[in-house]
């Protein structure tokens, strides 16, 4: 068990690293450099020039020494500086993780909080109709894209209350009824997907815990229904909704790229892209890093989780 | 992450889909139209071929073109202009008819590619082992590192935002389900018994492995290939309307909905009918594997849709 | 399609101005012997009647809403306009420009050209900074030793818009001497543009955080800048300009989504923003709201590649003149931006007496005449056309619909147009190594004329990637030469005629300027849309209307 969590913690360290190699190699194969896109289509430098704007953002050397720059400070918590604002992207990050982070909260909560109980009413009820409309459900939920959702809840909201969310960004921790309003429609939007996949996955294990012979036992014995559902099968049914929940962050955290555009919360997702168009290198191989490191940190919790709830599989 | 099996109820989020229990799927038995059991399936592979024809014949049947700004702009559906006017005065349902193209061109070419390269990959890990499959694991490992859609749009923003690219970077992201299940088979069928015979008689192992491979592969990977179809339209939809893919002018249905945003309030129907025909094409697919998946085997029970980290 | 109220009053008239230059240096009593007339884009000298007005109200506060986040508001090296909008309420330059584009004494009220290279400018005296400090050569010597060498965070790429300035030295406490290396015109509109040019006080940058804070002499301080959020600015009181500003506050609020802004303003949390045509013509429905409109420097212009190699149908002239009278600029204006546009030559309408007539494009040089169209194109032995590739920008979306519609016109003379849409980054790359046949793009504005025919200078890099086959040494001769010209009056006829020379060459096809639209609440009053892209209006003139 225990060699089976060393081992694949110690993994983690060497696919970070190449993923920050892959990323550095990959960012300087775009077309373009920052000063491409900062001066636009419009005027024209000469080549000594040029030289002289890349070597002041430290885009000169070979590729080994940028990387070796950028690596060496990176362990010693430099990420190095935006090209654009010269801001240190360390901070630039620092204030955009929470928000990200509050949204993917917010839907994984939502998700399970609507899904849980659909699951379970869809499956203690189980008659033919039913079951069908539970599938189809499910299989909508997965089919809606999320930019989709999140304009037509925009339009709802407008149109029938008269309501837009608030423009800026607001912590939770300054005005938390704000932030919430905020939150809520991007949360909505992104969470229908995982809410689709919790529902079916507690369908699924509590119909398969619902048909073991302790719980017909039970019932037999003249057990309330009720009783029976919530104390034995639900227990059993959530272990593996856990570990599906843990997985579903990664959704979670593409869905926020595309919302936090449409809803302009300034967060990793929306500064990643913005990092993109604008080319600027340092704070995309900061912000991808970012994004794998939490990223693979959570699956490796889900996978130690899952080993210790499977011992088959930590053997395997 | 290596290829461990999982409880076959298990959800996953992350591009598993059935058969996951490799050992349960019958083989050899595909005979189809006795065991739709439920119309579901059958009412996504109308919608598929409804999308098919659209696609291939839609231009034909309607025939205003969709970069032409012939119309007024912004005008409500209508007769003529039977999804509307978009901010150029285009026709909106010609441009939907032209996303209809570019998504199904988009989808079949990087779930080809990601076909080509899982099945390499899976025969190359499953057949060869030690050395060559720790290695080849190791790099679909590296793309678990980042979420799909997030790989996607950093693979796709390097290379350099086209439509061609994106296919490469969709194609990229789904490579590891293929690889993956591949692999799986292979490995089963090298542990019988007759491989290590076939080969001490001297005959290519690699032919045996393959021909008792073929049969017993064909029905997961159509569903595979069903399940991620839609996926990859989802895809593409999603990195057009972040400006990633298909460049506009060019009609798609995520660039539609992106250009959409800024007219939503007054002119509702430019966001609503790309993203209705978005939905329904990944629907479709939805529908018709959870029906294939059906037909394999109903024993697997509901899955989810196996409907994967990438796609949002 | 023209339902948009237009404020035409300030804004659209090129050209013009209250007082002629020489009339401002003669009321200064500074003309010296040997002194020329500083580069002004002045207009025929019209005075008009003074107008006898109350001064308006002092105080209050307006929040504009800025469309793309400052990023830095380093007063030297700032490439993006968008640094300018952050700076320009604190920080002035020796020269300034007035509403036409005049350029006006500001901290230096005169200046000498002693020789072809050498100018002396005297400062003004008693101009104070927002910490207190006056402002002396000193201050104006480090400041442009910084604008030779912009530290971070602004760019050293700047440079290509700086002309070419040796350095400085302090002849004496108000004083400064500017050397140069070599005569050069462009210096007093570089100085007037502002943009790459204020004056700081000495030692400024190892006091504070440049990017994020500073001290200027304009007539806002700065109170805090928050990035992607907002900025805030005060009255600064010992502004030199007396009585003014106008308000008691600036805030700027920084909303790049369109949708945010129109709902901001709409809202009254705004008092006013940048707007599309489409949202601006939205917003006017509102009979609270004002729709201002004015011509930018930005106009679109095809760009064709003359380069050694495989020879191209266009590299005949006459191909190139056919392309241009094939193109019908009017159609671009009413499909493309609703009507409101301006024909434009290789110099924007509106770019003070330096672009070519509106008669002159409209009836002659840019003159729709399809008729002639192919008779060049059979005269140059290709009347059954060619297929030719151009790319263009995929945002913003105007430039596909205008490569659109130029696609149509140009299939009436047999030239297939393949349009291929890039993304800005990949464009930019792509238009900077002059890889591309011919691609569609933009200008933006310029300190001084030079700026927009320098690429006909073959020594530039622009010249080397885009067309080295071109050769016209008269129009060598008069864009080298009208750069080193220091006499505006003699440099105006130069332009001219190379403009003229250039619209027969066409290697660079100029098409339409562009409007640009802003919409505001009634209570700001004296705001217009500035032929420069900056919001001048809001710290030179704006008041709120009582």
């Amino acid at each position: 068990m225990y060699g089976y969590v060393a081992k694949r913690t110690l993994l983690v360290l060497p696919t970070l690293i190449g993923v920050s190699i892959a990323i550095f190699l990959m960012v300087r194969l775009l077309p373009g450099d920052v000063i491409d896109v900062l001066l636009g289509a419009d005027t024209q430098v000469t080549p000594e020039v040029r030289e002289q704007a890349r070597k002041q953002l430290g885009l000169d050397g070979s590729y080994a020494e940028q990387y070796w720059r950028w690596a060496s400070g990176a362990v010693q918590g430099d990420l190095g500086d935006s090209v654009r604002n010269a801001e240190p992207v360390s901070s630039i990050l620092r204030d955009a993780a929470p928000i990200t982070l509050e949204l993917v909260f917010l839907s994984l909560l939502i998700a399970v909080v609507v899904g849980v109980p659909l699951g379970v009413v869809s499956a203690v009820r189980r008659e033919g109709s039913s079951d069908y409309l539970a599938r189809v459900a499910g299989l909508i939920g997965v089919s809606i894209p999320s930019f989709w959702l999140a304009t037509l809840l925009l339009l709802f909201t407008s149109r029938a209350f008269g309501w837009v969310p608030p423009l800026t960004y607001v912590s939770p921790f300054d005005d938390l009824g704000a932030n919430l309003s905020q939150f809520i429609l991007p949360a909505l939007s992104i969470s229908v997907f995982t809410m689709a996949i919790v529902m079916r996955m507690v369908r699924a294990t509590m119909l398969e815990v619902l048909s073991q012979d302790y719980v017909r036992t039970a019932r037999a014995k003249g057990v309330p229904r009720r009783r029976v559902v919530f104390r034995h099968a639900l227990r059993n049914a959530l272990i593996p909704v856990v570990t599906v929940v843990g997985f579903e962050v990664g959704v979670l955290m593409s869905g926020a790229a595309i919302v936090e555009i449409i809803f302009g919360l300034p967060g990793i997702g929306n500064l990643l892209l913005q990092a993109i168009f604008s080319r600027d290198y340092p704070l995309i191989q900061a912000t991808t890093m970012l994004i794998a490191a939490i990223f693979i940190t959570f699956n490796l919790l889900v996978d130690i989780v899952y080993g210790f709830l499977d011992p088959r599989i930590a053997g395997g | 992450m290596t290829f461990r099996r999982r409880p076959v109820l298990a959800a996953e989020g992350v591009g598993e889909v059935a058969p996951t229990a490799w050992s349960d799927v019958p083989r050899g038995r595909l005979d189809f139209l006795g065991r739709w059991r439920n119309p579901i399936g059958l009412v996504g592979a109308a919608i598929v071929g409804f999308n098919v024809l659209v696609a291939l014949f839609g231009p034909f049947v309607w025939r205003i073109d969709p970069d032409e700004q012939a119309a007024e702009r912004l005008l409500a559906p209508s007769w003529d202009n039977p999804f509307g006017t978009d901010e150029l005065g285009r026709d909106t349902l010609a441009r939907v008819i032209h996303g209809a193209q570019v998504s199904l061109q988009v989808g079949a070419i990087s779930v080809g590619i990601a076909f080509a390269a899982g099945l390499v990959i899976g025969l190359l890990a499953g057949y060869y082992r030690g050395v060559v499959d720790a290695l080849l694991m190791r790099l679909v490992d590296m793309m678990f590192a980042l979420p799909g859609l997030v790989l996607a749009i950093v693979i796709a923003g390097l290379l350099g935002p086209t439509r061609t690219n994106a296919m490469i970077a969709i194609g990229i992201v789904i490579t590891p389900a293929f690889a993956r299940v591949v692999r799986g088979a292979v490995l089963e069928v090298m542990g019988y018994p007759f491989i290590e015979s076939g080969r001490a008689l001297g005959a290519s192992g690699f032919r045996i492995m393959l021909r008792h491979l073929l049969p017993n592969i064909g029905a997961p990977l159509i569903v595979l290939v069903t399940t991620y179809l839609g996926t990859a339209i989802l895809s593409e939809a999603a990195l057009s309307f972040l400006g990633l893919g298909t460049q506009p002018p060019e009609a798609s249905w995520g660039g539609m909905l992106n250009t959409a945003r800024a007219y939503v309030d007054l002119y509702p129907w430019l966001s609503i009918f790309p993203g209705a025909a978005i939905m329904l094409v990944v629907l479709g697919f939805n529908f018709l594997g959870d029906g294939l998946r059906d037909i394999l085997d109903p024993r697997l029970g509901p899955q989810t849709g196996g409907h994967v980290a990438t796609q949002k | 399609m023209s339902d948009i109220p237009s404020d035409k009053a300030r804004s659209d008239s090129p050209g013009g101005g209250d007082l002629n230059r020489r009339d401002l240096l003669v009321k200064a009593g500074q003309i010296g012997a040997g002194a020329v007339a500083a580069g002004s884009l002045a207009g025929a000298a019209k005075a008009s009647p003074a107008r006898r007005k109350a001064a308006p109200p002092r105080g209050g506060k307006v929040t504009w809403a800025l469309e793309q986040d400052p990023a830095h508001i380093a007063p030297f090296g700032g490439i993006l306009t968008a640094n300018h909008w952050g700076k320009a309420p604190m920080y002035e330059s020796l020269i300034e420009w007035d509403v036409k584009l005049n350029e006006r004494p500001a901290l230096a009220t005169s200046w000498k050209v002693v020789d072809a290279r050498t100018i002396d400018f005297t400062l003004r005296r008693g101009v104070r900074f927002h910490n207190g400090k006056e402002l002396t050569a000193a201050d104006a010597k480090y400041s442009f030793d910084l604008q030779l060498n912009p530290p971070a965070p602004g760019s050293v790429a700047v440079l290509g818009q700086v002309p070419a300035i040796a350095g400085t030295e302090v002849r004496s406490k108000y004083v400064l001497r500017m050397k140069l290396k070599n005569p050069d015109a462009r210096v007093f509109g570089y100085l007037a543009w502002n943009r790459y040019s204020a004056i700081v006080p000495e030692g400024m940058y190892g006091q504070v955080n440049a990017g994020r804070e500073g001290i200027g002499t304009g007539p806002f301080r700065l109170l805090e800048y928050q990035p992607n959020s907002h900025l805030e600015f005060a009255r600064f009181q010992n502004y030199w300009k007396r009585g003014r500003p106008y308000l008691d506050a600036l805030s700027f609020k920084v909303l790049p989504d369109e949708q945010a802004r129109v709902a901001a303003l709409r809202a009254g949390a705004i008092d006013g923003g940048t707007f599309s045509a489409d949202s601006a013509k939205a917003l006017g429905q509102n009979r609270n709201l004002k729709v201002l409109r004015g011509l930018t420097a930005a106009f679109r212009e095809l760009q064709m590649t003359i380069k050694p190699g495989d020879r191209k149908p266009w590299h005949d002239v006459r191909v190139r003149q056919a392309v241009n009278f094939a193109i019908n600029r009017q159609e671009i204006i009413n499909r493309v931006y609703s009507g409101f546009g301006e024909y434009s030559g290789h110099v924007p309408p509106g770019y003070g007496p330096w672009p070519l007539t509106r008669s002159e494009l409209r009836d002659r040089y840019e003159k729709h005449d399809l008729p002639k169209a192919r008779a060049l194109m059979r005269a140059a032995g290709v009347a059954n056309g060619f297929t030719v590739e151009m790319t263009t920008f995929s945002t913003p979306l105007d430039f596909a619909s205008v490569a659109a519609v130029i696609k149509a016109q140009l299939n009436r003379i047999n030239i297939n147009v393949n349009i291929v849409a890039q993304e800005p980054g990949t464009f930019a790359a792509n238009n900077g190594r002059g890889t591309f046949e011919w691609d569609l793009t933009a200008r933006g504005m310029r300190g001084d004329v030079d700026g927009y025919l320098a690429e006909f200078n073959p020594s530039s890099t622009a010249y080397q990637a885009w067309y080295p086959l071109y050769r016209n040494v008269r129009v060598w001769r008069l864009v080298g030469n009208g750069r080193i010209q220091l006499d505006q009056k003699k440099r105006i006829p130069m332009y001219k005629e190379a403009q003229r020379l250039l619209m027969n060459d066409v290697v660079q096809v100029p098409l339409v300027a562009v409007s640009k639209f802003q919409v505001v609440r009634p209570r700001v009053a004296n705001m217009y849309v500035a032929f420069s892209d900056f919001n001048t209006g809001l710290h030179t003139s704006v008041y709120i209307k009582r």
